[in-house]
């Protein structure tokens, strides 16, 4: 806002003062005009005196009376309005110090114009009394040509060429003034453009960037989705209707197995769907961070998985260094430590003697250090870029994962600005989650 | 029809396919591979090619699309008939599938009696 208004102030000044400096133009015109007028106006009335003196009748002196009428009068109006200041064409101006001088100086110009007009008005007032017998007797005339034939000229003169150096003068001020608007204006722009339309720029092209990987993200979903709700229950159709044709031909066998399939199918499927309903809370609840007792923590997570079938088989071991409470995300660090816990057991080796999962906490420097290591059967080496990815699965044998478990992980570290990292194992996998916690003073 | 190759990661889906098949033609010889990198290493060890390769396409590792990469590039090779048994309905999944040339059809989970007749009439029009 205040950047635009620069802009436009910078703009509004230019226009007043191109607007100021063509009425300016006009005033100075007028004047350099009339000023010059008066030199000219100076030798037509010494002319005409001449021609009165000279003239041969009345009717031919009459003509030059006229003449020298209309000439006086026009000096002696255009010289009022110079010095004045107030001109006919409605405009004002000021005499500057050196037209001042020049008028009321050394030079007295304004006396001698007033005593030029006044001979004039004499030689009128003579022929208008005594004719021009009159004026052939008197030199009034000779007085007027030799004022305006010496010295008179050039003074008028130099009025013209201040009236045209204070013009110039001021063309010269507006057009530096107009460059120093232009290097104003062209400077605000690069300062804009560089500390207010780039950052914009920049805000805009990474939000675009989010935008494209999170609607990638939502396109990626909802297509595996649609597939991984549908895969289940095409299954278990196709499972219920061999079952009972099984049973028809009483293949107890083969219907059991069936209907054990249709129970894995189902168990997948409520993974599934409790994956999606934990990313969502993810995603849409809005998690305020709370004083959380970490051990309290690890011990609800490790309950939440324990009535999974195989859990029995396991080993929990938990080594909790964090004593006192801390400040946190209480939500999604349970959500991914149930997570990791699961994988633990959905995926531990069975042909090791003592399956088990380590949990291991501590603080270090401002982080809390939660590690989950499990002697399970690890992933593919390939794809271990790829194991925080969505609908990610690696385990061909095992696929009741939604593959959506690790990625939930990832993300809600992400919102506890940490990082969740896999470590692979000589045996099994390991995962570290770091993120930055307050330690809560407790006062009771 | 002698041998099918079913490549298929979920087990409730390798038991329905491999109990369809063999009720509909008792015969037939069924092998299973869990996803595209089981079925290559199955696929090098045969002696010949099995007649008619059943194909999920979302499975873990290797999908189906990779699978068809992979697999025919492999110029030394003859390709056998491969049908697409998923249960993904889309069509991106099916335009993908159907573009190479070794893919006769494209059938939707879960696999039927009436599918297994319809892969015989194909295979032997093959």
């Amino acid at each position: 806002m205040i950047a635009l208004s620069l802009i436009a102030l910078t703009l509004i000044t230019s226009h007043a003062l191109f607007s100021w400096q063509v009425s300016l133009q006009k005033q100075d015109a007028y004047l350099i005009n009339i000023s010059g007028m008066q030199r000219m106006l100076s030798q037509r009335s010494a002319l005409m005196a001449r021609e009165i003196y000279h003239a041969e009748s009345e009717v031919e002196a009459d003509e030059y009376y006229a003449k020298l009428q209309a000439v006086t009068s026009r000096m002696e109006s255009n010289h009022r309005e110079l010095i004045s200041g107030a001109l006919s064409t409605g405009g004002r101006y000021k005499l500057s110090p050196e037209l001042s001088s020049l008028y009321y100086g050394d030079l007295a110009v304004d006396q001698q114009v007033q005593d030029y007009v006044a001979l004039c008005r004499d030689l009128m007032a003579l022929y208008q009394s005594a004719g021009l017998e009159g004026v052939k007797q008197d030199d009034v005339h000779n007085k007027i040509v030799t004022i305006a034939r010496n010295g008179f000229l050039d003074n008028l003169n130099t009025a013209v060429f201040q009236y045209e150096k204070e013009a110039k003068a001021k063309v010269d001020f507006v057009s530096v003034s107009a460059k120093v608007l232009l290097a104003l204006g062209l400077c605000l722009l690069l300062l804009e453009a560089f500390l207010i339309f780039r950052p914009i720029v920049r805000r805009v092209s990474d939000n675009v960037d989010a935008l494209e990987v999170s609607n990638a993200e939502l396109t990626e979903f909802s297509y595996r989705i649609s597939h991984d709700l549908r895969a289940p229950i095409v299954s278990s159709l196709g499972l219920v209707k061999v079952a009972k044709s099984s049973v028809e031909a009483e293949k107890t066998n083969i219907a059991l197995s069936a209907l054990d399939h249709i129970q894995t199918s189902m168990s997948r499927l409520e993974f599934l769907i409790d994956d999606i309903i934990n990313l969502t809370k993810m995603k849409l609840t809005k998690v305020e961070a709370e004083a959380v007792d970490l051990g309290k923590v690890i011990k609800s997570a490790v309950e939440t998985i324990s009535h999974m079938d195989d859990f029995e088989r396991l080993t929990v071991s938990v080594e909790n260094d964090v004593s006192g409470r801390i400040l946190t995300k209480r939500l999604y660090l349970e959500q991914s430590l149930q997570n990791l816990l699961s994988n633990a057991v959905k995926y531990y080796d069975k042909t090791v003697a003592e399956p088990s999962v380590t949990i291991q906490a501590s603080l270090a420097g401002g982080d809390c250090v939660i590690t989950v290591a499990d002697n399970g059967i690890g992933f593919p080496e390939d794809f271990r870029d790829e194991i925080f990815g969505m609908f990610k699965r690696f385990h061909p044998k095992a696929s009741f994962g939604s593959g959506l478990g690790l990625y939930l992980v990832a993300q809600n570290l992400n919102s506890l600005d940490g990082t969740a990292v896999y470590n692979p194992l000589s045996k099994g996998s390991q995962f570290t989650l770091r993120f930055p916690v307050t330690r809560v003073q407790d006062t009771s | 029809m002698k041998r099918i190759l079913l490549i298929e990661d979920n087990e409730a889906d390798q038991f329905l396919g491999q109990h369809v098949i063999q009720a509909t033609r008792p015969g037939l010889e069924v092998q299973i591979a869990s996803d595209g990198v089981e079925a290559l290493e199955i696929l090098s060890k045969m002696e010949s090619e099995p007649d008619v390769i059943l194909l999920d396409i979302n499975m873990p590792r290797m999908d189906g699309h990779e699978f068809l990469k992979v697999f025919t590039n492999d110029n030394d090779r003859e390709i056998p008939v491969v049908v697409m048994l998923t249960s993904s309905d889309q069509t991106l999944d099916k335009d993908r599938s159907m573009a190479y040339k070794c893919v006769k059809d494209y059938l939707l989970k879960p696999v039927s009696e009436e599918d297994i007749v319809a892969l015989e009439a194909l295979v032997t029009s093959v």
